[in-house]
């Protein structure tokens, strides 16, 4: 008897369950195709805007134009025609046209590792960033950043700080140094790390070198941000602080204050200016002499 | 000057004359637009201009458009440039035919201007080799008003070719080649001993060649794509002769500058679908460096002869390779259920030259260093009721580095996410993740007595804990908002030296509103605040070197920063329509703060400087800065293919630091025989500027 109200029990909140998946907007399984005629009678601001972007162009291979048109991708459209309107009947979820984009554009390699990348567990659809009703180029809603800042608003803080890389003036974008439809990297990068991603532009630091600088050659994500910083040289802290946070010693770790600034009475350059750097300029790693080489100061 | 402006008046004849061409056939259409720009800067220019090419107090034309062709039978060709002529400038062309194939060219510039006017008492600052007139000995003038200015400005130029064959769809080819030259003048520093020290400019002449070809198959159930990747860095400045001001004699400083090296990497990704609506990815990868270098054999320090470095190699050939294996098993074997799991690899392995040599009768060698990287996890999203998904996940990364003081971090991470999403209306995401690293730190006797109290951040034992909020309101077509929180905390728990800890809030908002046909409004505001704790300990007597012992004097003490940074920005803009698609008014206003603070304090109060105390040696100014910006433009369509433009911008930006306040360009202040000499880098860079703009757009 216990077995049977428990099995009772599993049963009455399974079935509420599944039926709560069903998804919204399920096209009606008696609907036909209506005609991009019919969907242009009442959307004609859409369909012409559809008609001017690659979509909607029939000359394009594979394009939806030379298939159902505008129920490529919204779905077979006569129920949803018949009532006048409505969401009803009619493909309009983000999660249902992201099945369709992935029928055609699946087998791209843009999207190849689509399954791994964070936009998708994070439900990102092709909606929130892509329409079919834009001309501009890869059918971006925005540019860039602009399209990215929507949701990244720590990144745009980041990069609208002094010291930053080119983003907002738009000579980096995103997707320079990201892929967006997921990649192995880390945050999506395009790169299997860090520093094998800065030296792309930044190749002059790869070395090797005969005096390297631990943290530099792991990551240079320990002392830069890659976005901004209200620091110099993107640096995640100001000199000293920065280096004292590593190093002790006499002149590494001497408190540096007010009194050793330029306006102070005893001026010290390891407080003013670029600090250690002043002097220690070879930071990222060295082929200097002896001694001073590897004090990264030749 | 005059080169520049053919070259404008050449690229708007051919966008116009292309337009002509081919009006009547409507295959091709574009833009060209050509804006006059007039600023009038005060203050720092370099800084008004850091990623730009405008002139104080000049009109220059900044043109640009862009010009698509489409045959209507498959084959395109867009073209479009920007900043004709200008240390700005890019041009664009990519075409191909759709389904077949594509090509690319690039060709871009960008410029970063640091500082300008820099002085230096060196005679050709940029050049590698730095001299000067003595005025003194060995020293040169101190009079810094007549020391030679110069630039610290750096220019690159990026040509870029691509092409990819899809003719033979599932398979396809790519290929891209290009080369960025990158010159100018950037900095290095010339130092005799722990007291002396001189900022110099250095010559940048980088040339960064690369080439990449990729090969691949995509059609499923299977994807896979082999990678080739080479790179290649020549500097035509190897070296910097210095003439340095601090010995007694005048010398030639050789230093070394960045080493040439070239890099390749072979790699493969693919992923095959599985049943259960499941794929599985994998990723393998093998990359090799390489350099070498011509060793210098000795440095000045500040007698009347250099000291001398015998190596038992004078050549290092520095080398290293990397391996990177990956796989990612992701599936939905139910519409409410989503896993992940994932396992990678990544190893540094370096094989660079030891090189040995004797200096003061002590032998060294130069350490090598690597480091292997393992981790793997799982995630699970459950969509427990509609709309309601729940997210779980773990992870584990192990590293193990070359390197004497934390050779070993175990990390073990725990995340949870909680998302709610209401179609057309609102989505609601709530996160946490912990993470807890445990560290294994070394000290071997013979190694300097604080490194046992040492723990480097980057290593270092930490728990982490965060919280995320994130909420997306878009209930109807002209309204949206945003809302992000974010809270970090890490307590660095082993550490006695070093940061105790850091706490990160960040906020941050955005929404657009479009009311009726005549107007849009635009916002967005974010703060972020970051704390830091450091203990520190200044250490001149290794017997001296704990922090708990019983030795706490003037020379070595236990001190304390508390450091606070809080950046916050916020913007407004509005669209006004007058007339609407006619004429349309555009205000814009941006807010960008920073203001940065450090509460020292001494332990020892033996330490405190004379005449100082615990409240007069903080720093309440560290790279503190304000930049507005606002601007109002006007847009008068004309005819639907002519857009008029008029506008004008204000722009000011105030930087105060505590190290850069009072700037110097030597030290001790007045001292005949300076221990230090600077240039100028990043001093001084406020400024104002109101811009003004006439411009007009055609449209074809």
């Amino acid at each position: 008897m216990k077995k049977i109200t428990l099995f009772c029990s599993i049963l009455v909140l399974l079935v509420p369950l599944f039926l709560l998946m069903l998804p919204v907007g399920a096209v009606a399984q008696n609907a036909k195709y209506a005609g991009s005629d019919a969907c242009k009678n009442c959307h004609e601001d859409a369909f012409k805007s559809y008609m001017g972007s690659i979509h909607g162009k029939a000359y394009v291979p594979g394009s939806p134009s030379k298939r159902d048109g505008c129920e490529s991708c919204h779905g077979p459209g006569s129920v949803h025609v018949d009532k006048g309107g409505g969401k009803e009947g009619i493909i309009s979820s983000a999660k249902q046209m992201a099945a369709n984009c992935q029928a055609c554009h699946g087998d791209s390699k843009a999207l190849a590792f689509w399954n791994m990348g964070r936009h998708k567990s994070a439900d990102v659809y092709c909606s929130d960033c892509h329409s079919s009703h834009v001309a501009t180029k890869k059918n971006l809603k925005q540019p860039e950043p602009v399209l990215c800042y929507t949701c990244h608003k720590d990144i745009r803080s980041q990069a609208m700080r002094q010291s930053h890389h080119p983003i907002n003036e738009g000579k980096v974008l995103c997707r320079d140094c990201h892929s967006p439809h997921g990649s192995f990297g880390k945050h999506m990068i395009k790169a299997d790390s860090n520093n094998e991603l800065c030296f792309k532009c930044h190749a002059d630091k790869r070395g090797p070198f005969l005096h390297e600088h631990a943290p530099v050659e792991e990551n240079c994500m320990n002392c830069h941000y890659a976005h901004g910083s209200s620091h110099n040289s993107l640096l995640v802290k100001r000199p000293p602080l920065l280096c004292t946070a590593c190093h002790a010693g006499r002149h590494p770790s001497t408190l540096y204050g007010r009194d050793k600034m330029f306006t102070g009475p005893s001026p010290d350059p390891r407080a003013v200016s670029r600090s250690c750097t002043t002097c220690h300029y070879n930071i990222h790693g060295s082929n200097g002499a002896g001694e001073f080489g590897a004090f990264f100061v030749r | 000057m005059r080169s520049r402006y053919i070259l404008i008046c050449a690229v708007v004849m051919l966008f116009l004359s292309v337009s002509f061409a081919f009006s009547q056939e409507r295959n091709v259409t574009g833009e060209v637009s050509v804006t006059g720009v007039l600023p009038y800067v005060s203050g720092n220019e370099a800084k008004f201009n850091e990623y730009r090419d405008y002139k104080d107090s000049t009109v220059r034309p900044f043109a640009g458009g862009y010009l698509q062709y489409d045959n209507k039978k498959g084959y395109y060709l867009d073209f479009s440039a920007s900043d004709i002529g200008y240390d700005t400038q890019r041009y664009s062309l990519e075409g191909g035919k759709y389904g077949s194939y594509k090509y690319s060219l690039l060709y871009d510039e960008i410029v970063h201007n640091q500082t300008w006017d820099a002085r230096t008492f060196y005679g050709a600052p940029g050049s590698n080799t730095l001299d000067y007139v003595a005025a003194s000995g060995n020293r040169p003038t101190n009079d810094t008003n007549n020391w030679v200015e110069f630039d610290y400005k750096t220019k690159r130029k990026r040509m870029d070719a691509g092409a990819e064959l899809s003719l033979m769809k599932p398979f396809y080819f790519t290929v891209d080649a290009g080369r960025e030259k990158k010159e100018g003048t950037g900095w290095a520093g010339i130092s005799q001993n722990t007291s002396t020290g001189a900022e110099i400019p250095s010559p940048v002449d980088f040339t960064t060649d690369h080439m990449t070809a990729e090969i691949g198959y995509g059609k499923k159930p299977f994807f896979a794509a082999f990678n080739y990747y080479y790179q290649k860095f020549s500097n035509d400045d190897p070296y910097l002769n210095v003439r340095s001001p601090f010995p007694s004699v005048a010398n030639n400083d050789k230093t070394p500058l960045a080493p040439k090296n070239d890099y390749q990497k072979f790699s493969f990704a693919g992923n095959t679908q599985l049943p259960w609506n499941s794929k599985f990815n994998l990723k393998a990868a093998y990359a090799m460096a390489n350099s070498d270098k011509n060793l210098t054999t000795s440095y000045w320090t500040s007698g009347s002869s250099p000291t001398s470095v015998t190596y038992n190699d004078s050549k290092f050939d520095g080398s290293y390779n990397t391996q990177n294996y990956a796989g990612v098993l992701t599936s939905t074997p139910f519409s409410f259920l989503t896993g992940k799991a994932y396992y990678k690899y990544y190893k540094k392995d370096n094989t660079s030259d030891h090189i040995h040599w004797v200096q003061g009768g002590t032998e060294f060698t130069n350490p090598l260093f690597g480091y292997l990287k393992e981790n793997y996890g799982a995630e699970l999203d459950f969509g427990i009721m509609k709309n309601l998904h729940l997210i779980a996940a773990y992870g584990h990364n192990y590293i193990d580095r070359r390197r004497e003081d934390i050779p070993k971090d175990k990390d073990d991470v725990y995340s949870m996410e909680a998302r709610y999403k209401l179609p057309s209306l609102a989505t609601l995401k709530v996160g946490y993740e912990y993470m807890v690293r445990a560290a294994d730190h070394e000290w071997v006797a013979g190694d300097p007595v604080e490194e046992q109290y040492i723990r480097r951040y980057d290593a270092a034992a930490r728990n982490q804990y965060g919280w995320k909020v994130d909420l997306q309101l878009y209930p109807l077509d002209y309204l949206n908002f945003n809302f992000m929180y974010k809270y970090t905390k890490v307590d660095y728990k082993d550490t006695t030296l070093g940061i105790q800890n850091t706490v990160r809030n960040f906020w941050g908002v955005n929404g657009d509103l479009t009311y009726f046909k005549w107007m849009k409004v635009y916002g967005y505001f974010d703060w972020d605040k970051l704390t830091t704790d450091q203990f520190q300990r200044r250490v001149q007597n290794q017997n001296a070197a704990n922090p708990w012992g019983p030795i706490q004097n003037s020379t070595d003490y236990n001190w304390t920063a508390d450091q606070s940074e809080k950046n916050y920005d916020w913007g407004l803009g509005f669209d006004f329509y007058p007339i609407p698609k006619k004429l349309t008014v555009r205000l814009g206003y941006d807010y960008v703060r920073s203001s940065g603070t450090v509460d020292y304090n001494y332990l020892t109060a033996a330490a405190i400087p004379s005449g100082q105390s615990n409240d007069s040696v903080d720093l309440n100014n560290v790279d503190n800065y304000r930049k507005e910006a606002f601007s109002i433009k006007a847009f008068y369509n004309a005819t639907p293919a002519l857009t008029l433009m008029g506008g004008w911008s204000y722009e000011s930006y105030k930087y105060s630091d505590a190290g850069y306040n009072g700037y110097r360009y030597t030290l001790p202040v007045g001292s005949a025989t300076p221990s230090v000499y600077y240039t100028g880098l990043y001093a001084d860079p406020s400024y104002k500027a109101n811009v003004y703009y006439l411009g007009a757009n055609y449209k074809f």
